[in-house]
């Protein structure tokens, strides 16, 4: 698989504060890749590190296959735009003035693309009037919009629907999965919304102090956190019998608790079950979502 | 390296802050030709060229250093340096570039001081220019352009290095107005207005260093060193802030 960005093993540290420990992440070249994590446990850092703007204490990682230390990575990172906490966008000028100095600074001959992503973030209707003037919305589309000057194959948005009302972020999920599937643009996102991001994202990586608890693909999500009945009987082995025989998948957690991935009727279900020897002690419709099966992954804890 | 100084040309242009201090020299040398003009009619006399063409220097190094401030500034808190970073540009390049647009800045500065000098001595005084020749006025400007473009310089390696955060402001005003009131100090004790100077040993030899080296002390009195000695005083303030900016700015995190 080919991958737009892959570290491993990276270490940040802020005087006694380590803000990244062993981190390792890959991220494949067409994906969308959801990165999730609490406040404070890394998630900007690793993009202040990816984009050249800070150093890794320890560790390595490649952009577009180039290590960091290589001196090409400039031209790598021409390739990548990105939105690093506030969206960078001079207050003095409009939004279209914002975008021809981001075009300029790229050296783009062409300044035929500022209209079209203007109308493609719809900002095309600000005229004159000033980014310092902008709600923050609008600011956050502007900012969108400078990261997609140059057409770039890579790009990195934090918490990019922060400020946005219900119709912003529809839009920009939309705009996003636009990008990815017309112009294979990869994308990695930071996002507290977990529902939100759980409707774009096709790869996800769970951080936590720091540290990369779980990567993983969409399919695999959701094959975890699908809906199903979890039964909890005296012995989930003879459960498992029972199931196997029906043809039916199910995930065993513990020795009386089974996640059972059909629609069962209780009453044949409970006639076999006593039939084999086997009581159901209780038996609920259990639906995971993203933020259930995060909390889970990290302990329940909460302020994601 | 040319993109980035395009772009930062072009962001120049548009600042709001270059415009508000464009619009405070106006003012400052309008009122000020006003009040001499005001002065003169009560005491007698009418006021020279010389005095209008010498009274931007007074407010030059703190109105240099609060344009550099604020423009420079700006990069960090509206987080524009950030864009620059990803997008590739090598770091010593968006250093360079934010320098050399800091010294067109100071030029703008100068360029517009002297066009309002000169039609307001043409416009405000019958006798034009009393102590100076033509050609040392041209020498004064240049002195005077060339310590501007070395102080703007200095003010934005500060905010470069102090990364846009408020202490830059504290700091690049408090250089800026300090050393314009040593200069002042420096200029009372070696050119004493009665007597002679009274200075000997290593602290004569400092005040004589600062006051043909330092380009904060080229604002405080007009010109008595040859121009060569004050362009190696502002060569030698760039080329610090250069050398120290860029060792410094390479090595720092970015938020």
């Amino acid at each position: 698989m080919e991958y737009v960005f892959k570290c491993s093993g990276i270490d940040k540290k802020y005087g006694t504060f380590q803000a990244l420990k062993d981190f390792n992440m890959e991220i494949p070249k067409g994906a969308i890749y959801g990165f999730v994590g609490k406040n404070g446990a890394g998630k900007t850092t690793l993009i202040r590190c990816l984009c050249g703007l800070q150093r890794p204490t320890g560790g390595s990682y490649e952009l577009m296959g180039i290590p960091f230390d290589d001196k090409r990575i400039t031209g790598a990172r021409e390739r990548m735009g990105a939105v690093v906490e506030a969206p960078a966008i001079y207050k003095d000028m409009s939004a279209k003035s914002n975008l021809i100095q981001q075009c300029l600074l790229l050296g783009l001959p062409d300044l035929s693309c500022v209209d079209e992503l203007l109308k493609l973030v719809g900002l095309a209707d600000t005229g004159r009037k000033k980014a310092g003037k902008f709600s923050l919305g609008m600011r956050q589309r502007l900012g969108i919009a400078i990261a997609l000057c140059g057409d770039p194959d890579f790009i990195i948005l934090d918490e990019p629907t922060n400020g946005l009302d219900p119709q912003g972020i529809i839009e920009i999920r939309e705009l996003i999965i636009k990008l990815n599937r017309e112009r294979g643009i990869t994308f990695l996102i930071s996002s507290h919304i977990l529902d939100e991001l759980a409707r774009m994202a096709t790869h996800y990586g769970f951080i936590d102090k720091g540290h990369m608890v779980r990567q993983m693909s969409g399919e695999e999500l959701r094959k975890e956190c699908r809906k199903s009945v979890r039964m909890k009987v005296s012995d989930t082995a003879i459960l498992a019998k029972i199931l196997d025989d029906k043809n039916i998948e199910y995930k065993i957690s513990d020795s009386n608790t089974a996640d059972v991935y059909a629609e069962l009727v209780f009453s044949e279900m409970a006639k076999e079950c006593d039939k084999a020897g086997c009581t159901i002690i209780n038996m609920e419709e259990h639906d995971e979502s993203l933020e259930a099966f995060y909390l889970s992954l990290l302990g329940g804890e909460v302020n994601v | 390296m040319f993109k980035l100084l395009y772009a930062d040309t072009r962001k120049l242009i548009f600042h709001a802050g270059l415009r508000e201090l464009v619009a405070a020299i106006t003012v400052y040398l309008v009122g000020y030709t006003a009040m001499m003009k005001i002065v003169s009619h009560f005491m007698g006399g009418d006021i020279s060229a010389d005095d209008i063409h010498t009274c931007f220097a007074s407010i030059a190094t703190l109105l240099v250093s609060a344009s550099t401030l604020m423009c420079t500034a700006g990069e960090y808190s509206d987080g524009c340096i950030r864009n620059k970073l990803i997008s590739g540009a090598v770091r010593t390049e968006v250093f360079l570039s934010a320098e050399i647009t800091a010294a067109i800045q100071a030029i703008i500065l100068c360029a517009v001081a002297f066009t309002e000098s000169v039609v307001l001595s043409l416009l405000c005084t019958k006798g034009g220019l009393i102590s100076m020749t033509l050609s040392e006025l041209a020498d004064y400007w240049l002195i005077i352009t060339m310590a501007c473009i070395s102080i703007a310089v200095f003010s934005t390696m500060l905010v470069m290095i102090l990364g846009g955060k408020k202490i830059s402001y504290v700091v690049g005003i408090a250089v800026a107005v300090g050393l314009n009131i040593f200069s002042l100090e420096i200029i009372d004790k070696l050119y004493p207005s009665q007597g002679k100077c009274t200075l000997s040993g290593m602290k004569l030899m400092l005040y004589i260093f600062y006051d043909r080296y330092v380009p904060y002390a080229y604002l405080s009195m007009r010109p008595h060193y040859g121009t060569l000695t004050y362009l190696g005083g502002s060569l030698g303030l760039v080329i610090i802030s250069l050398i120290a900016g860029i060792l410094i700015f390479n090595k720092k995190e970015i938020q």
